[in-house]
């Protein structure tokens, strides 16, 4: 019959544990930490667009609000990091609440249009106030820590990181097979199907789109003290296509799918490196041929190919 | 006082004009296909772009400007053939995400062969600014709304008075009736997207020597452009053009009178008002969803 | 005894067309109600009417005594009303089994972190659930279809689908639009039959159907729409009679 797809976890696991003692040198430990950070990025960015049907094109926007969060409170206010990622998933999850419901009243391209202008609005905010942000140039980011322990160097950081995704995978391969999860589903496949049996769709809508919002600011805290440093590029528009790449490539509304896309797309810039201004050209071409060709994405394409037969 | 709002009115207007081109030319390809080209605004850039390369290649600034509006329309027809045709009827999540991909081509493809610095055409006819009760109005900017509103003049012509253009109207509101009736849709489609990449070219040739270009002008105006198309009423001609000239107007007044530093996130609140609000548009048609 | 549903004067217009005009009715519990007409008549919209998906111009409607008129589909079922629909609305997007899973969905614990943290009670409801899909799936005919995706099903398949989903709600008031269409004699035949099987269980079952051997076999009592208005009400040997339904159907003769 069905596969445990918590074989996939196991997998996953597996893999995580071993990969520090494989990795040759720290240049690919920082490229492990950023794929695994961009992994539970996705996978709460693929809840809402794979699994719920539903777009958005300014998530970076979301990310952006945490990376600050943690760079202007700490700065600014003497506020402890943990507490300043704690506001920034709590004002992000605010703004996603205050904007769900007339966003998702709207379908499609409208939907598409409403979350780009969110995202771009944010954007440009982080641009101009520069006495708060540091403008264009950007700002450093205090350490991370506890009570005296300070998170540093790539192995602690890996530990933490590679906790969270298994974390994230193992619960979002539990929220699928659940009547949340179910009802999501339902929504993207029939939104009036799901109304008559008595899911309250706006009300999924708004859960998704919050829960994904707040899993991108914690997300974005967690990356801007690994990195140190925070500029306005991490909530621009490219950000964000960067993000729906990952989910589409990898394919929508599978799980596996979301972390095989993080992967790839994060290895991208590095293999493109070497073809000087040719990665915007590649990254075109990718988004168009993966649409066109594979657009399930590859985890579902080749599960369909070779797992289930038909 | 009445010189500055005039300045703003007027810049407003101009820069209105190439987004009302750019709302016409989405308005197109949504009719035609119930997609949106998110590369519509690189066709902008193309059209600023080719001219300055043309022009300095050797060709006459006309024979310039010509092929910068020809080449544009032939890449649109480009797109069209190779990236939405196969995927007809996919989610809406693909095919935006495919026109976001052939806009970062695009745009790559420019970066890479033109460089990235800014560039700009001279002026159709000099520089020597007009003046008008106090504010300077560019003769280019008369050119800019000339040109638009003669480009418009044609658009309506065609599609009211021509075959082909009332080809196009009828596959916008029904692509099956049309079909039935003999009407080659796919044409449409090809001709929606080769008009829609041109009048987008030609609104940046237009502004090109006013604003500068260079090879990520695009995404803004694009973007500014879809405001536009949306605030006029998705699908409305008259819509566009109104919208464009609206959100320019916006624009700059609210740039002006409240904060230059977010002159560019005003139409983005506009168009989260809109859809908040008023997501028809000014002139857009209701529709229901039959169960 | 206070009938289950009742309609009064209810209208709706869409612009210049008036869809519905001036409806009234009334249906008792346990009975097999079927809403007939020419095409056009308004039977779809009367249903998307009574179950939350359109919002009456005029008049009431009353369940159990309580106004649901303007109600949403979702406040519909939560007071156990349940349908399918005339044109599909599966998801293709997941199992057979899924679909008539989600038909239990508000019998559910709806929780968003016991769900997150597979709590047992959770995962043991989720298993007992499936089984009781599966009977669902065998009741309404589609044993063979226990394992298989949505998009994999033939189209009398998921006729019936809806209804086993419809039939996950545990409904009270079950309204079918036009379960038969579409499908060949035999298929018709079993869908009769379930009907009746739906019937003979307690739910309140209310019909839109064209298949007239089906509606005068089923029915119990008739409701008879032109043009949006009411023509003719009674049992089916009544209605059979009636000059004017017959006009109707069969055009007047001058």
């Amino acid at each position: 019959m069905r596969a445990s797809p918590y074989i996939g976890l196991h997998i996953v696991i597996a893999i995580l544990a071993l990969l520090p003692f494989v990795l040759p040198n720290s240049f690919y430990m920082d490229l492990a930490i950023r794929m695994a950070i961009n992994a539970v990025i996705v996978l709460g960015l693929n809840l809402l667009i794979g699994f719920a049907g539903q777009i958005s094109l300014g998530h970076a926007g979301f990310l952006g609000i945490g990376a600050y969060a943690s760079a202007v409170l700490p700065t600014h206010f003497n506020l402890h990091p943990l507490l300043a990622m704690g506001v920034g998933a709590t004002l992000a999850g605010l703004l996603a609440a205050l904007v769900a419901r007339p966003i998702f009243r709207l379908k499609g391209n409208y939907l598409a249009m409403a979350t780009l202008g969110l995202g771009i609005i944010l954007n440009i905010a982080l641009r101009n106030e520069a006495a708060w942000t540091g403008g264009p140039d950007g700002m450093p980011v205090p350490a991370l820590g506890l009570a005296g322990f300070e998170l540093s160097g790539d192995r602690q950081w890996y530990w933490v990181v590679a906790a969270l995704l298994a974390i994230s995978v193992w619960a979002s391969l539990n929220l699928i097979d659940s009547p949340f999860g179910r009802a999501l589903r339902a929504l993207h496949g029939s939104e009036v199907a799901a109304r008559v049996v008595g899911v309250d769709v706006a009300r999924y809508k708004l859960a998704i789109f919050v829960m994904s919002a707040v899993f991108a600011s914690l997300m974005g805290s967690v990356t801007a003290h690994y990195i140190g440093f925070v500029t306005p590029g991490v909530a621009d528009f490219f950000h964000s296509i960067e993000l729906v790449t990952m989910v589409v490539i990898g394919g929508m509304a599978s799980v596996y799918g979301s972390l095989i896309g993080a992967v790839l797309l994060t290895a991208l810039p590095q293999a493109l490196a070497t073809l000087e201004g040719w990665e915007t050209v590649v990254f075109g071409a990718i988004l168009m041929l993966s649409m066109i060709f594979l657009p399930r994405g590859l985890v579902p394409t080749l599960a369909a190919r070779f797992g289930r037969g038909a | 006082m009445l010189a500055q709002f005039l300045q703003f009115l007027f810049s407003g207007i101009t820069v209105g004009a190439t987004y009302a081109l750019a709302a016409l030319g989405f308005t197109l390809i949504y009719n035609a296909s119930n997609v949106i080209n998110f590369a519509q605004g690189e066709f902008i850039m193309l059209g600023g772009m080719l001219a300055v390369f043309f022009a300095q290649s050797g060709l006459p600034l006309p024979a310039a400007m010509m092929l910068a509006i020809l080449v544009p329309a032939g890449i649109g027809v480009l797109i069209e053939k190779l990236a939405i045709e196969p995927v007809k009827g996919a989610e809406t999540v693909s095919l935006i995400i495919i026109t976001i991909g052939a806009s970062l081509v695009i745009r790559g493809l420019a970066a890479v062969g033109f460089g990235k610095g800014t560039f700009s055409l001279p002026a159709f006819s000099g520089e020597t600014p007009i003046d008008v009760l106090g504010a300077t109005l560019m003769p280019q900017s008369l050119w800019v709304l000339g040109v638009t509103a003669a480009a418009v003049g044609a658009l309506w012509y065609f599609f009211n008075y021509s075959l082909a253009g009332k080809a196009m109207l009828a596959t916008a509101c029904n692509r099956m009736a049309a079909q039935l009736v003999g009407i080659d849709t796919n044409g449409v489609l090809f001709l929606s997207f080769a008009l829609s990449a041109g009048m987008g070219a030609l609104g940046g040739i237009l502004i090109a020597p006013l604003t500068l270009t260079a090879y990520d002008v695009g995404v803004m105006l694009g973007l500014k452009g879809f405001v536009a198309a949306v605030l006029g009423g998705l699908g409305n001609g008259l819509g566009a053009v109104v919208g464009g000239l609206l959100v320019g107007l916006i624009e700059a007044l609210g740039a002006g009178y409240i904060s230059s530093a977010y002159k560019d996130a005003i139409p983005f609140v506009l168009i989260l008002l809109i859809l908040f609000f008023m997501p028809r548009g000014l002139f857009g048609a209701r529709l229901t969803e039959r169960v | 005894m206070m009938p289950l549903l009742e309609v009064s004067a209810l209208s709706i217009h869409f612009g210049g067309v008036k869809a519905v005009q001036d409806v009234s009715f009334n249906i008792d519990a346990g009975v097999v109600y079927a809403v007939i007409g020419p095409n056009g008549a308004g039977k779809t919209t009367l249903f998307n009417l009574i179950t939350g998906l359109y919002r009456p111009t005029h008049g009431d409607i009353r369940l159990d005594g309580e106004t649901i008129a303007g109600r949403s589909p979702e406040a519909l079922a939560r007071r156990g009303v349940a349908r399918t629909f005339q044109n599909l609305q599966v998801c293709m997007n997941m199992s057979a089994l899924e679909n008539v899973m989600v038909g239990a969905h508000l019998r559910l614990d709806r929780n968003l972190l016991k769900a997150a943290l597979r709590f047992p009670s959770l995962a043991r409801r989720d298993a007992e659930l499936r089984d009781e899909a599966a009977e669902l799936m065998r009741f309404v005919g589609l044993a063979d279809y226990l394992s298989a995706r949505a998009d994999a099903m033939p189209y009398g398949a998921l006729k019936r689908l809806e209804i086993a989903r419809a039939l996950a709600m545990r409904p009270r008031l079950l309204f079918l639009d036009e379960p038969a269409a579409g499908l060949n004699p035999s298929e018709t035949l079993e869908v009769d039959a379930l009907v009746r099987r739906i019937a003979d269980s307690g739910v309140t079952v209310v019909l839109v159907e064209h298949d007239m051997k089906m509606v005068m076999n089923l029915s119990d009592r008739i409701l008879v729409l032109d043009y949006g208005r009411k023509l003719a009400e009674g049992s089916a040997a009544e209605v059979r009679r009636n000059p004017d339904v017959i006009a109707a159907y069969l055009g007047a003769h001058a």
